[in-house]
């Protein structure tokens, strides 16, 4: 995302918006699934997330600002639905103690940004080589692929291929390299 | 959170190999803050995780979000921006964030705001609480943590746990018995579930009561309501008949929701699931009967003895029991009676216009009195009060 994103969607760039929405959808949620273990709940409270962004993108100046208010939003979503669950059903709130605190939520961020950043690219390979590309980051060799997906071992070779030419100029050198032995080897 | 967001950066360039020195020492001095740094640091480096983050994100289908949102903020132009609308919106978005607190105190910043303030200190939203009263008439206080030891009546052994009663009929106990009956009576502010000894479950709302028998040995299975109950029905061949007023709901196997409180002027049945009959039993008149599919609602206005259905979105009126707040282009008259029976308050209509007011909107049963008083008041004239104890609706 480039910085000047914000302008556009200040302006009401509906593309713009939805460069935010694609980046960040699925580390929002995995950040939220975290709290919550519940996808449609956690999928409402994204959305409402990126919702009310959208109806107060006004007040926003830097990208910086904006990935903040996003995961705080979930963040607080969350917090509230579990809250909301305990005062139902008489939980400690011992749990909620431990999410609530600083440096709980500062690692969650931490981690969630840093998968997002790595695995951008990746998450937006066709489903069949994304597949491959997970039992190959897994580990597993050609033919244990091959087993695993029901698909010939040509086929995941051929698969391999199309992921390393889409990721490698995406990727760093060292990830590339990275990327080639673990696809190659 | 900046922070957060650079040290991100850091990890993920040098999981890539692209971490210049600079990078590197800033890194290197956050590595050793914490040995929890350290930690984090290799689980996103090591593909395993990575892999398993993939997964995680495959639990979510964004092109699915990305429609839903698209259509949610940008396909709506063509809705003319009338009250209710402007409710639902205001409710199903800044509520939340109001209830969240912080992001939208310009809302609250009218005139209203301390007295306001003041009136959750008087008034909060209902908990689980209710009362039993066995076959012999002694009452048993159930609060939140509910009975401490089971109870016997009859054949029936009675449990308790998490705002549940549980209702089991004790095996070998074939011989036909004399039905027994307990109720279960809920104040207002309270609510409270139930588990028949048939499986059945019934979640009683506030302000109700529930007369029912502590086992089932006659070829129907009666139950005796007032007020609002939600029913999860357990098939079987005996017929489950729910008797409300002059209304009786005849079910096999179904969920459904019963409105049908004193100070109201109808009896609502709502159907979520299932087929069941409803038949007015008014001696005066003839209401007639009627089949309700998913998704219909039947209403008995008393005072007419008139019975009919209409399409509705049955969730919106079971919701209650997974503590929303729903209300249907219903009356601000309807709306503070309803609110009343959950935040057991007394109100008054200074302005009897405004009981005509139409609202629909979505709000959690937890939320704070202020708040959705707020929110009534932001989309129309009227305004409220809280005054000897009592909310004035100007």
């Amino acid at each position: 995302m480039h910085k000047n994103i914000i302008k556009h969607i200040k302006r009401g760039d509906k593309k713009a918006f939805q460069e935010v929405f694609d980046a960040y959808f699925h580390a929002l949620s995995a950040f939220g699934y975290k709290y919550v273990p519940d996808p449609p709940a956690v999928e409402d409270m994204v959305q409402e997330s990126f919702i009310s962004f959208w109806e107060k993108r006004q007040d926003f100046d830097h990208l910086s600002a904006l990935k903040s208010y996003l995961y705080t939003s979930v963040r607080n979503r969350c917090l509230n639905h579990i809250k909301h669950l305990a005062v139902e059903k008489k939980h400690e709130p011992a749990l909620l103690y431990e999410l609530e605190s600083q440096q709980h939520v500062s690692r969650h961020v931490i981690e969630e940004e840093t998968y997002r950043l790595l695995l951008t690219e990746i998450r937006k390979l066709p489903d069949a080589s994304q597949e491959i590309m997970i039992l190959a980051l897994n580990g597993l060799k050609n033919p244990e692929i091959a087993e695993e997906l029901g698909i010939s071992v040509n086929t995941v070779k051929t698969q391999k291929k199309i992921a390393y030419a889409k990721l490698k100029d995406k990727l760093g050198p060292r990830m590339g390299i990275l990327l080639f032995l673990i696809l190659f080897s | 959170m900046d922070k957060e967001l650079h040290i991100a950066e850091l990890i993920a360039r040098k999981h890539r190999g692209e971490l210049d020195p600079e990078g590197q020492r800033e890194l290197d001095l956050w590595l050793k803050e914490d040995p929890a740094h350290r930690e984090l640091f290799e689980r996103t480096g090591d593909p395993r995780h990575q892999r398993e983050k993939l997964s995680t994100y495959a639990l979510f289908d964004q092109d699915k979000a990305a429609s839903r949102l698209e259509e949610e903020l940008f396909a709506k132009k063509t809705v003319r921006l009338n009250t209710q609308t402007l409710l639902r919106y205001a409710a199903t978005i800044l509520l939340p964030m109001l209830i969240l607190g912080g992001a939208a105190w310009w809302i609250l910043g009218n005139a209203n705001r301390d007295l306001m303030a003041e009136i959750d200190t008087h008034i909060s939203p209902g908990t689980g609480e209710a009362v039993l009263v066995l076959s012999d008439g002694s009452r048993i206080e159930l609060d939140t943590l509910s009975l401490t030891e089971e109870l016997v009546e009859s054949d029936a052994v009675i449990r308790g746990a998490d705002r549940t009663l549980l209702y089991q009929t004790e095996a070998g106990s074939e011989s036909k018995k004399e039905m027994v009956y307990n109720e279960l009576i809920t104040p207002k502010g309270g609510s409270y579930q139930l588990a028949l000894a048939d499986g059945s479950r019934v979640w009683l709302n506030a302000g109700s009561s529930l007369r029912f028998p502590v086992s089932f040995h006659d070829s129907v299975r009666r139950i005796f309501l007032e007020g609002e109950a939600y029913f999860e029905v357990n098939p079987s061949t005996q017929a489950f008949i729910v008797h409300s007023g002059d209304l009786e709901i005849r079910v096999l196997g179904t969920s459904f929701n019963v409105s049908s409180y004193l100070d109201d002027a109808f009896i609502q049945t709502t159907l979520v699931e299932g087929k069941v009959l409803v038949r007015g039993t008014s001696e005066e008149g003839n209401p007639g009967q009627l089949i309700l599919a998913p998704n219909e609602q039947a209403v008995l206005q008393l005072e007419t003895g008139q019975l009919s259905s209409t399409q509705v979105d049955a969730s919106g009126y079971a919701s209650w029991k997974d503590g929303k707040l729903e209300f249907h282009h219903e009356s601000l008259d309807q709306v503070m009676k309803r609110l009343s029976r959950w935040y057991d308050f007394e109100y008054h209509f200074e302005n009897e216009a405004a009981r005509q007011l139409s609202f629909s909107a979505r709000l959690e049963r937890s939320a704070r009195i202020s708040d959705i008083l707020d929110m009534l008041a932001l989309t129309t004239d009227v305004r409220f009060e809280y005054r000897d104890e009592k909310i004035v609706v100007y």
